[in-house]
């Protein structure tokens, strides 16, 4: 009885999770190219959650990020402890509490991947990418983009990378990456700005 | 370059002659009573009782700076992991420790080559203090202090405690000759290494408060 009640209690948040196949996906793929195009500026503040399986432990880190059309990207930690990462076309900045680094995008490839992963994410557009096999799905609440990547060397870190839009399709509002082991990271985006004013000076970490 | 060549192999004799003189000035130190290195004359850096303990990392090796949150765990009576996580979130290695042994369980396809994982997982194992635990132990005193004298394979472990038995400092030598430095402050809330020789590594740990 205790066990019915149970599922009874549980059972409407279990249907609202679950998702099913996107019966149009072209439309649902030109309402997020609309969307990535029109997208000029975003700025949000983001909760991340890394979780570690093995060890049944969560480490969770906030901060505040700005995009803006093309390529640039100022991605800041304020907790547990400040770090910064700013994109600004080919160059990458990141600076932390004792020493600011400048690297060449160009020169180095894990910061060329881990550029174009970052940028695609906020922008919503990578699928377009080729890098990723991608499974349209929605619920009541959302649009999920299932991204299976392809690349051999990218499948021994990345299992897929859930990305979640709401269902006005206006931006990215959840991400999850899931690692081979099934450790995932979650990145919620809360307090959204879209097309705000920002100005170019903040792309740099000087 | 001849020049060079010379300065470089002068300033290593002398760097070679101070760390032996160290070792031989320690090693000939007095021994006043032997014992067992345990958990309670030395207080691990990973606890036992199952709670995590989180450090801001900062590492430099082969000219390369990396740092992220390291999460320590003891997981069973039997293993603990020490993860490398960088502040994106992505996992850079995962260490096993079981026994008086450090093995790699994961790394990063872009660290994983054996020369750097082998340098990290060594030199993690002196600084968690692993290398010192279940191990004989020569207690010595002179001038300067009382110290543990502990033998690790081939390498010998000087240890410098405070009252509540918390390391403060920790030298290895490899031999005689080669050695790491290692500074512990306020109950492990920092964690200073420096490695000398060859391979230089230096390793800063700054425990996060919750």
């Amino acid at each position: 009885m205790k066990n019915i009640l149970l599922l009874i209690l549980i059972a409407p948040f279990a249907f609202a999770q679950n998702f099913k196949a996107v019966k149009d996906t072209a439309a649902l793929r030109t309402k997020i190219e609309q969307m990535s195009k029109a997208s000029n500026s975003i700025e949000s503040d983001f909760i991340q959650e890394k979780n570690l399986s093995m060890l049944s432990e969560k480490i969770v880190s906030k901060g505040h990020f700005i995009f803006k059309k093309e390529n640039l990207l100022r991605w800041e930690y304020n907790s547990p402890y400040k770090y910064l990462i700013v994109i600004n076309k080919d160059k990458i900045w990141i600076k932390d509490d004792k020493k600011t680094s400048k690297y060449d995008m160009n020169s180095n490839k894990v910061f060329k991947e881990i550029n174009d992963i970052m940028i695609a994410c906020v922008q919503g557009n990578i699928f377009k990418s080729g890098k990723f096999k991608v499974n349209y799905f929605e619920n009541e609440k959302y649009y999920k983009l299932e991204l299976l990547p392809l690349q051999k060397n990218m499948k021994e870190s990345l299992k897929k990378i859930n990305m979640y839009f709401d269902k006005n399709v206006t931006s990215v509002s959840k991400l999850d990456m899931i690692e081979p082991n099934d450790d995932y990271t979650t990145l919620e985006f809360i307090n959204k700005k879209l097309n705000g004013p920002v100005a170019d000076n903040i792309f740099t970490a000087k | 370059m001849a020049r060079l060549r010379i300065i470089f192999l002068l300033l290593s004799s002398i760097w070679l002659f101070n760390a032996s003189c160290s070792y031989n000035r320690l090693a000939k130190t007095k021994t006043i009573s032997t014992s067992v290195v345990t958990g309670e004359n030395l207080i691990p850096v990973i606890s036992d009782n199952g709670t995590s303990t989180r450090y801001k990392g900062e590492i430099d090796v082969l000219n390369k700076h990396f740092t992220g949150i390291i999460v320590l765990k003891q997981t069973d009576s039997q293993t603990k992991h020490m993860v490398f996580v960088t502040e994106l979130g992505m996992r850079m290695f995962d260490f096993i420790i079981k026994g008086d042994s450090v093995k790699a369980d994961y790394v990063f396809d872009a660290l994983n080559k054996p020369a750097l994982v082998n340098v990290l997982t060594q030199n993690f194992r002196d600084i968690l203090l692993i290398s010192s635990q279940n191990k004989n132990c020569e207690y010595k005193q002179d001038e300067t202090g009382a110290f543990n004298w502990i033998k690790d394979h081939k390498n010998f472990i000087a240890v410098w405690k405070d009252k509540r038995n918390f390391a403060t400092e920790v030298k290895v030598f490899e031999g005689n000759k080669k050695w790491s430095l290692i500074n512990y402050e306020n109950s492990y809330a920092t964690i200073k290494f420096k490695r000398f020789g060859l391979v230089k590594l230096k390793i800063e740990l700054n425990k996060i408060k919750e």
